[in-house]
């Protein structure tokens, strides 16, 4: 009787948690598709462009659409900074956009609060873009509820989505963030 | 109230206290004793950290970069040295570290050591970030330029390393330390302040500041002839109007005429929105006019006068700029005499290019303070320099003293207005698009600051933003206010309703415009044959290149190839004259191909322009980032080839983030595809987009897509 109700404790748990998590972003199978962003580092900033269209067939890439600079958010950002750092030689692609309202003075914001962000952690080597647009790029789904979505790819618009990883308010934090890129960099590396 | 930490102690044993506080006793008698024996330094507090943090996240690396930074800019090169060999040590693979030694050694005088060093960053720059690159790739030229055994070659290096620097300041506009970088790149120290100055005020607390000797402003140049007579102006026959909202900018000049002094800042204002021209009504040259006439001794008049008046004018640039000169010797102030010589030298041209920009120099240092030095500065590379270098080129060496201007003055119209077009010249609209909106709101009642938004607007995809922007444009034109071409910003408000779905407003606002291409292309998005052959018709005595293009499309809609395949030779001939455009050209074959059952190649026609398409600046900048991807999935829908569809669509929302016809089109093919989700997704995307647009304009679209590719499923 004792395990039973355990048991449906434990059940009613995990529904919870996987209730708590949002569907978000392409899915595991979707194709890659092409889009725009501001881009706030690297040689092309101040242009919008399309990185998906320029990477390489094979190359790994680890996406993550993001809408707040938690202190979360910052680890997952140098987490991924020193991935791809020490795995140099995988070519990994290590990319931050950020999603911000669509108004004039959202996106001069968003521009500012990314650079800043980016900055402080150290982490200009890393692609970091914005959109201002709350739903994230066409066809991409990203979830109103979702605070941080993470795909994994590779090869670009010849390739498929290898992994996704969505969180809501209530379960990203800086554990979930750390899980994250523990289970993404083997499958990028791989 | 006993504090309770000391409370606590008194609940211990107090042998053990009173025995520890009789070492600690012992210790400090001892320390204090020994402490005149020795006096051992105090260790220097850490230098403030006001440099940009290296990208290389390594333990104790941004501290000694910072360290040789300071004893660099304090002139302690060894110290430096050392600092940056430290740096090395800890992270051998830092690109900057290497770069930041290079220059610290050459400081040292060690030449060879030097180089060595920069070739070490350039081989590491892969690992640095955009910023770091830039600033290794600058002083690789520089050093390059050492070795330079002509002084072409020197100049070609040098050149470059200004490039890159005015490039990298453009891109992070708020970093001081590129400032003080490209103050060291300048030829001279008179050059260099500027940079310095910029720098200062944007961190003053920048070491250079302890070691940096402000020139002392150079005397007036001597070369200059004693004019003792002036040419003048007769009135205007028409008296120019003043108006308000033209600009937040007031000059005081040397006047006796209360109306001079305004007319000259109403000049002023329209000077820095390039309504300048003689012939256009209320323009700068005719305020500048008018001021010399309500007051024949206001150098200052004279001196703007110089800058509106063109070749083609009886009166010539030179003359004006002679008048300055020879009243602000006799009574101007003495900012005044330095812009008045200044000016003077530059409409002397190429020869008297150093001696101007030494007296412009001169002034920018006697009076830091006043913008329009710091604008006028910018100016001379951006709109009317004499250097031989690309127009990229100069834009780009104008935005460093733009930025400084609009820091000092962000209220200003005139450097955020040059920076509109720099950011555009250097192909980062993102970055030039906050000072859309400040040009807008420091001149209100200016067409030209609303019309430079919609440009921007539409290249970024903003298009309710650009209808706006247009609209105001033209209401401000229709209520008088001055502008150099008001046919243009109709143009502009055709293509942003035609875009937005909004066709009745565009033909009740646009008319005026309606033999321009922009209209057609609004009719095209409205599905509006008839219209389009009308409009064809207009044309038919005198035909143009978008004429025959849209005549061409329209007899491929009707399925006259033969007819279409002479208008595309006819194009073709146009194309190579430069008198059509490449892309509807590229158009009209791609869509001929498929309509003669050449599919593959026909689509191929398009895939490739594409490829051109999304890379070309000057397209976007006219509204054109998506419609040739727009086609080119239109026309692969239509061959039931619905990946391509998928792909095209898909590039053209990404290129216009505004598509609607790219959301329609991803809707159909999701349809066809028996996507539900990806249906729904879509179809949201293009009710968001096309909020505004006509009543029924929406589904009308939807439905042609849908019939275009209901009819390759039955074929």
């Amino acid at each position: 009787m004792r395990s039973f109700a355990a048991l449906l404790i434990t059940l009613c748990l995990a529904t919870v948690a996987l209730a708590a998590e949002p569907r978000s972003g392409l899915q595991v199978g979707d194709d890659v598709l092409p889009f725009t962003s501001n881009v706030v580092t690297g040689p092309n900033r101040g242009q919008q462009h399309c990185y998906v269209c320029e990477l390489k067939a094979d190359q790994p890439a680890i996406l993550v659409f993001a809408r707040g600079t938690d202190p979360a958010t910052a680890k997952l950002m140098v987490g991924l900074r020193d991935t791809v750092r020490r795995h140099a030689g995988a070519n990994l692609f290590g990319w931050f956009v950020f999603l911000g309202g669509k108004s004039t003075a959202a996106q001069l914001e968003l521009e500012k609060t990314a650079e800043a962000f980016t900055r402080k952690n150290a982490a200009t080597r890393l692609a970091v873009t914005y959109l201002g647009d709350p739903a994230g790029p066409p066809g991409y789904r990203i979830a109103p509820d979702a605070v941080v979505t993470l795909l994994m790819f590779r090869g670009g618009l010849q390739g498929h989505v290898l992994a996704n990883k969505a969180y809501s308010t209530a379960t990203w934090n800086m554990k979930a963030a750390q899980e994250a890129l523990s289970d993404l960099t083997p499958l990028a590396l791989r | 109230m006993v504090d309770a930490r000391f409370a606590q102690r008194g609940k211990g044993p107090s042998i053990l206290y009173s025995r520890s506080f009789l070492l600690s006793l012992a210790l400090a008698i001892c320390v204090l004793i020994r402490a005149p024996l020795q006096a051992a330094p105090k260790p220097a507090p850490p230098a403030p950290a006001v440099f940009v943090p290296p990208s290389m996240a390594v333990p104790g690396l941004a501290e000694q970069i910072n360290r040789g930074l300071w004893a660099y800019y304090q002139g302690k090169y060894e110290t430096a040295v050392g600092a940056f060999q430290e740096a090395v040590r800890i992270a051998p693979e830092c690109g900057l570290a290497y770069y930041e030694l290079s220059r610290a050694l050459l400081k040292a005088g060690k030449t060879p050591e030097a180089r060595n060093a920069s070739a070490r960053a350039q081989a590491l720059s892969n690992a640095a970030d955009d910023r770091e690159q830039r600033l290794i790739y600058a002083w690789a030229s520089h050093i390059k330029g050492l070795d330079a055994t002509t002084d072409a070659a020197r100049k070609e290096e040098l050149d470059r390393e200004q490039a890159v620097l005015d490039y990298a300041i453009a891109v992070y506009p708020d970093d001081a330390e590129l400032y003080v970088v490209r103050s060291e790149s300048a030829e001279n120290p008179l050059r260099a302040a500027p940079y310095v100055m910029a720098a200062l005020s944007l961190q003053p607390a920048h070491p250079v500041k302890a070691t940096w000797r402000k020139p002392a402003p150079p005397p007036l140049p001597a070369s200059l002839p004693k004019i003792t007579e002036i040419k003048l102006l007769n009135k205007p026959a028409e008296i120019p109007t003043l108006f308000d909202g033209l600009g937040n900018l007031e000059y005081k000049i040397t006047t006796a005429s209360p109306e001079a002094q305004k007319y000259f800042e109403q000049g002023m204002r329209l000077w820095h929105s390039y309504v300048q021209p003689s012939n256009v009504r209320n323009s700068a040259a005719r305020c500048f006019h008018y001021a010399t006439t309500l007051d024949n001794r206001c150098a200052m008049a004279w001196w703007g006068l110089s800058f509106s008046l063109t070749k083609d004018d009886a009166f010539k640039p030179m003359d004006a700029a002679r008048n300055a000169y020879a009243i602000a010797m006799a009574l101007g102030t003495d900012k005044e005499k330095r812009m008045a010589a200044a000016r003077l030298l530059d409409t002397l041209g190429p020869t008297a290019r150093e001696q101007f920009l030494d007296t412009l120099d001169g002034a920018l240092i006697a009076y830091p303070d006043d913008v329009e030095l710091w604008i006028w500065r910018g100016k001379v590379y951006g709109d009317y320099g004499h250097t031989e270098s690309s127009t990229k080129v100069q834009v780009l060496a104008g935005i460093p003293f733009q930025l400084h201007a609009q820091r000092a003055h962000p209220e200003h119209p005139a450097p955020n207005h040059e920076l509109i077009h720099g950011y555009e010249a250097i192909v980062r609209p993102a970055l030039g698009w906050k000072y859309t909106v400040m040009f807008r709101r420091a001149a209100p009642n200016m067409p030209h600051a609303h019309h430079m938004q919609a440009h921007l607007a539409m290249r970024l995809g903003r298009w309710d933003d650009a209808i706006d922007a247009t609209r105001t444009t033209h209401q401000r034109s229709l209520q008088g206010f001055p502008e150099l071409s008001p046919g243009h910003h109709l143009s502009v408000l055709a293509l942003a309703l035609g875009h937005q779905g909004r066709f009745i407003d565009a033909e009740r606002e646009t008319a005026p415009v309606a033999h321009d291409i922009s209209y057609a292309r609004m009719l095209r998005m409205k599905d509006d044959p008839a219209g389009l052959a009308t409009w064809v018709q207009r044309h038919a005595q005198h035909q143009t290149g978008d004429s025959v293009y849209v005549a061409a499309v329209l007899k491929i809609g009707q399925n006259d190839l033969a007819g279409a395949a002479s208008l595309l030779k006819v194009l073709e001939e146009a194309v190579k004259n430069r008198k059509a455009s490449y892309y509807q050209f590229r158009e009209v074959q791609g869509r001929l191909l498929i309509a003669s059952g050449k599919v593959d190649e026909g689509l191929r026609v398009f895939r490739e322009t594409a490829k051109l398409a999304v890379n070309d600046a000057a397209l976007h900048q006219f509204g054109g980032g998506g419609y040739f991807l727009e086609i080119w999935g239109e026309q692969a829908l239509l061959c039931g080839k619905l990946q391509e569809a998928h792909l095209a669509f898909l590039e053209a929302m990404a290129h216009d983030h505004g598509s609607v016809i790219g959301a329609l089109g991803l809707q159909v093919v999701n349809e066809r595809l028996g996507r539900p989700d990806m249906v729904t997704h879509y179809a949201a995307r293009a009710s968001e987009i096309w909020k505004d647009a006509d009543p029924g304009a929406l589904d009308r679209q939807l439905q042609r897509l849908r019939k275009s590719a209901a009819a390759a499923a039955s074929n």
